[in-house]
């Protein structure tokens, strides 16, 4: 039988490493460039070919531009602003279609004038049982598409896009925060993309 | 002296500190493997094949077959089950606790959840919903004029073999795989329904179209609410799940 000392030498060595890491705070970075592009169809791609003038997005989530989320001691960040990351898939999606899509200026000759706030774009871990759990993404934003001809019009309008994956009991490591988002993100712009209202708007 | 010694020795026997000397050797490894591999979680995105327009060339006779999974229709999850980890910080019996606390509460939760589920699955008439699903996803099909006949099968004549006798080029599969009632905060409920879809080439058995729609309601609403326009809020979901997934054949890649 080992001596007292050595059990509670062990313990407080058990309980500094465990506060050590209850105390660390790790960063991970998502190169926005993982994020894949939407692929399936869109009626978007049935109008004839657009100008789109993109003003700098907005984020007014009310934290740090680049965050998405906290899971566990985990801190999850995009490696680009929030609302430029947002604003190329929605550029993307309208390139893809067959638009043209360039950046807002006062001299830029366009048939619409995009402008966009991004209200949500998060990631979470939500323990379901204690082996069980899922990551859940929430990526919205609220679009103001503006038809540079006189009389035409404006369509302000708020798309969003969820995206949950099971999980098993962690969360360390893997590539579960980066599919919730990419998943989120795509719901969100498929919502544009195959928006009846918008459609109409852009081709009236 | 010796009695806070005996405490002492009981607490930390209490914390199970030497319960690790106890297994051999080739145990505390498989435990270890055991913890790291729950810690890890890979993932990658749901494969999915996209059409091009070869994978429609030579098919102009297609049949559809919907269906709607009945028994798993609806079940319940809980996004605030309260599992905190404070039973952590008082060792493994206070472990237990929360698991039990949390157990019990779910428990709870999951029979009155399942009493709903019931409820909602007695109100569904699955066959009204195989037919919203296919009309809408047939009726872009036949606007576009894709295919010289696009005709609807009874869910139970989806043998392939059968329908490439009967003249057929191509059967695609609809299935609203899984509806799904899921608990939000604030005593809420959202409405979650995943539509596969599949195309197969009845000559060669290949499939050329795979995909995925999982069509959520924009905000939750609370169960009350679903109990009196669940239905028809359904409807709607459903009807856009197959229109975003007729998208892929009218406005091909």
């Amino acid at each position: 039988m080992k001596p007292y000392s050595v059990y509670l030498f062990r313990f407080a060595a058990v309980m500094v490493i465990v506060v050590m890491f209850m105390g660390c705070t790790h960063t991970i970075t998502i190169r926005s460039a993982d994020i894949p592009l939407l692929q399936t169809g869109s009626p978007l791609k049935g109008i004839k070919p657009k100008t789109f003038a993109f003003k700098e997005f907005r984020d007014i989530r009310g934290t740090d531009a680049l965050w998405v989320g906290k899971i566990g001691d985990y801190e999850q960040k995009l490696d680009q602003p929030v609302a430029a990351v947002v604003a190329m898939a929605i550029r993307k999606e309208l390139e893809r279609n067959g638009h043209i899509c360039i950046d807002y200026s006062l001299q830029s000759k366009a048939d619409f004038i995009i402008e966009g706030s991004v209200y949500k774009y998060r990631l979470y871990f939500d323990r379901v049982t204690l082996f069980t759990s899922r990551f859940i993404g929430n990526v919205a934003v609220k679009l103001t598409i503006s038809n540079t001809s006189p009389d035409k019009g404006v369509l302000i309008k708020s798309y969003q896009g969820e995206s949950q994956i099971e999980s098993g009991a962690g969360f360390a490591t893997g590539g579960k925060p980066l599919v919730t988002l990419s998943q989120a993100q795509l719901a969100m712009v498929k919502e544009i993309s195959t928006d009846s209202e918008l459609i109409e708007f852009i081709e009236k | 002296m010796k009695s806070y010694r005996a405490r002492l020795r009981r607490l930390l026997l209490s914390m199970n500190m030497d319960f690790m000397r106890r297994f051999p050797a080739l145990l505390r490894g498989c435990l270890c493997l055991c913890i790291a591999s729950c810690q890890i979680s890979c993932a990658t995105l749901p494969q999915q094949t996209y059409l091009t327009s070869a994978s429609l060339s030579g098919i102009s006779k297609v049949a559809i077959v919907v269906s709607v999974n009945a028994p798993e229709v609806l079940y319940a999850k809980d996004t605030t089950s309260g599992y905190t980890g404070v039973g952590l910080l008082f060792g493994p019996l206070g472990i237990l606790i929360e698991i039990g606390a949390v157990a019990t509460v779910a428990a709870v939760k999951s029979g009155i959840d399942q009493g709903h589920a019931a409820e909602v699955k007695e109100h569904m008439n699955i066959s009204h919903f195989e037919d919203k699903t296919a009309q809408s996803f047939m009726q872009p099909l036949k606007k576009g004029y894709l295919f010289q006949s696009v005709e609807q099968m009874p869910s139970m004549n989806q043998d392939s073999g059968q329908l490439h006798t009967i003249g057929y080029d191509a059967v695609i599969r609809l299935n609203v795989r899984e509806i799904s009632i899921q608990r939000a905060p604030g005593d809420y409920v959202k409405l979650i329904a995943y539509v596969h879809g599949e195309m197969e080439r009845l000559a060669t058995g290949s499939i050329v179209w795979d995909r995925e729609e999982v069509v959520t309601n924009p905000e939750p609403h609370t169960l009350d609410y679903y109990k009196e326009n669940g239905l028809k809020e359904l409807d709607t979901m459903l009807e856009k799940a197959a229109k975003n997934l007729a998208y892929d054949f009218i406005y091909l890649k």
